[in-house]
């Protein structure tokens, strides 16, 4: 996929870069990548909050505007471009600018979309609008070569699990009610973790102490998963739980909350960390589980996990496990491109971008800027996953696709 | 079971198929199987859950135990209720073995995958059975949790309509909400919709509602009907936020 087809390289004099802006949660990124595929920069700033709270719509959008130009400096800066986007012989390399349409919080979205079609003002390129959730894909099929996997996306706002077809990613199962994140981010809240760099990390850290399992119910619908009654089940714990994680202790070994077959009753005594395994425990239970029924009826051989949550260590190590038992592989990406960032927009962008380059009779610079209009540049909270036709660009590589190297992992 | 052979691997279980001595009469005489025994003898399947690595031990215990036995309580319960499922003939709770009546036929799956015109009442009026079979169930507040076409087994015979028997109670639930139940018709209506060939007429899982209605009372069907349109909004077609 990053190898393009013969028809994608015929112009090479033409740019060759996409800028792409990212705010659709507490992140906002920008990132600049070539046609392909290589990240020239992806600088990514996070809005933090006290421990025991959230972030607020209103909050982030100004946290975003207040660094956003910074980042994209930076980012020019990192991929050697000036402000003009142009390198140091002057010529104009990034061919468009990509941003996140949606779905996400609308403050956020728009502080990040009025900077790019400011941009695409500016340097008078392509704007194209991107859905954060299909960049998310495809950012992970890029980094780990996944061809055809099925997809399983948990963020703070996204729970489902995708398999491509028929010119869609089709959503085979998601949340019904709130995000897996959500809910780790939540009872992190509860128990007054803290939220620097993220709350769901020291869900995970401190999980790793956890010695018993509580009860928390399991909640699977058909192909679909529920958290909303395992939340409240957990915060109630939490108040009751005995605190005892301390940021700076060093990190017991990954297996050691797994070795012990205790399991304890809401009145016996508990600490945080056994709130955090049985959390992580249940709800990555309920994931793999449904990841895994997806797979079995689509016949996917493999599983990306993409989205914030699919940094969790030990939510790779299950999935890991699962692909294992059935010779299916598991793809999984670090928090650098699992997380929102930048780069993965302007991928999403440039794979839109060349399939309307490929199929359009005339690709000029007028053309291109009618094909993707500045006025075209607004923002949706609620914008789903299969809304997109990703065949757009998936058809291309199958087209120019033989050359390239199937299931490589380093 | 050392006679029996790998049937299938699902996700939860494997099946295995064995020879089951079914005594027709009490015999007083020491028990070594003869050629009479032999001919009693009637195929049935071994369901075995096995650990999933990847849980942990103390949840994966919970899980495959409680399910295990909301599978054969769940099974005699809907027999009892008069619907057609495999008959329970032994459980064996510490190797996670449920031994079943093997149930002879075809999957609902297959039979929509080989349909012809010529077919068309036949699967209907099938189509209709299993929606009066889900009614008896619901009925009996009992839901299935994994209602596929593949789930659904069909008998035909030459002189009686088709006959439908329900199997893989793995995921059933006792349950009276209104909401599972409609949950329930659900999975049942994505997955038979989306066998349908191209050119049929829309929707054949109409033809489930109706049998459905037929058979479950009125407050029952009122209840899941509403409740089915409210699960069918936030499912699929459910936006998303974030």
């Amino acid at each position: 996929m990053s190898d393009l087809s013969p028809r994608q390289h015929q112009e090479d004099n033409s740019p060759s870069l996409v800028l792409g802006i990212e705010g659709s949660a507490n992140k906002v990124g920008v990132g600049i990548v070539s046609c392909k595929g290589a990240v020239r920069a992806n600088p990514r700033r996070t809005y933090v909050t006290p421990p025991g709270t959230g972030f607020l719509p209103r909050e982030t959008a100004q946290h975003h505007r207040a660094v956003i130009l910074e980042l994209v400096s930076e980012a020019l800066a990192e991929a050697s471009l000036d402000s003009h986007a142009c390198d140091d012989k002057g010529k104009r390399r990034v061919a468009a600018v990509a941003y996140t349409k949606g779905p996400g919080m609308g403050g956020p979205l728009v502080a990040c979309a009025v900077v790019a079609r400011t941009l695409s003002l500016l340097w008078r390129v392509p704007l194209v609008d991107v859905n954060h959730c299909v960049a998310h894909i495809e950012m992970g099929r890029l980094i780990t070569k996944a061809r055809d996997p099925a997809v399983l996306y948990v963020s703070g706002g996204n729970t489902q699990v995708i398999a491509y077809n028929n010119g869609r990613y089709q959503i085979f199962g998601e949340t019904i009610d709130i995000a897996i994140g959500n809910a780790l981010d939540r009872v992190a809240r509860a128990l007054h973790l803290p939220n620097d760099p993220a709350p769901g990390l020291h869900v995970e850290n401190c999980a790793r102490s956890g010695k018993r399992l509580l009860d928390l119910p399991y909640a699977v619908k058909g192909m679909d998963v529920s958290f909303s009654g395992l939340l409240t089940k957990a915060e109630s714990l939490s108040t009751r739980a005995k605190r005892t994680y301390d940021r700076n202790a060093p990190l017991p070994p990954p297996e050691a909350c797994l070795a012990s077959d205790a399991s304890a009753s809401d009145d016996d005594e508990y600490t945080d960390a056994d709130v955090c395994l049985t959390l992580q425990e249940t709800c990555f239970a309920m994931l793999v589980e449904t990841a895994e029924r997806a797979m079995s009826h689509t016949g996917a051989d493999s599983l990306l996990l993409v989205g914030g949550v699919g940094c969790n260590k030990r939510l790779q190590a299950m999935a890991e496990a699962m692909c294992a038992e059935r010779g299916a592989f598991c793809h999984a990406t670090d928090e650098r491109f699992c997380i929102d960032n930048g780069a993965m927009v302007a991928w999403a962008g440039w794979n839109q971008y060349n399939a309307w380059r490929v199929g359009a009779s005339d690709t000029s610079d007028e053309a291109a800027m009618k094909a993707f209009p500045v006025s075209n540049g607004f923002c949706t909270q609620r914008f789903r996953t299969d809304d997109v036709y990703a065949g757009a660009w998936r058809n291309l590589e199958e087209e120019g696709d033989e050359p390239t190297a199937k299931k490589a992992k380093s | 079971m050392s006679r029996g052979f790998g049937l299938q691997q699902g996700a939860e279980a494997v099946l295995y198929t064995a020879p089951f001595l079914f005594q027709c009469e009490p015999t007083f005489q020491a028990s070594t199987p003869s050629d009479a025994d032999a001919a009693h003898a009637q195929p049935i399947i071994i369901k075995r859950r096995f650990p999933r690595a990847y849980r942990h031990r103390t949840l994966d215990k919970k899980l495959t135990r409680g399910r295990l036995a909301s599978e054969a309580r769940n099974l005699l319960k809907a027999r009892k209720l008069g619907v057609k499922v495999p008959a329970v003939l032994r459980v064996d709770v510490d190797a996670l073995c449920i031994y079943l009546e093997r149930i002879p036929g075809d999957t609902l799956k297959e039979k929509l995958a080989r349909q012809t015109k010529n077919d068309k009442e036949q699967v209907e009026t099938t189509l209709k059975a299993l929606g009066a079979a889900c009614a008896t169930l619901h009925q009996g507040n009992i839901v299935h949790g994994d209602l596929t076409p593949s789930n659904v087994m069909v008998t035909t015979t030459q002189e009686s309509a088709p006959s439908v028997a329900l199997i893989d109670f793995g995921l059933a639930q006792t349950s009276t909400l209104a909401e599972d139940k409609a949950v329930d018709l659900y999975v049942l209506e994505r997955a038979i919709n989306s066998t349908a060939n191209d050119g049929d007429e829309a929707e054949p899982f109409g033809h489930v509602l109706a049998g459905y209605e037929s058979r479950a009372s009125k407050g029952l069907w009122n209840a899941v009907r509403t409740k089915l349109d409210e699960v069918r909004a936030r499912g699929r077609k459910r936006t998303m936020v974030g």
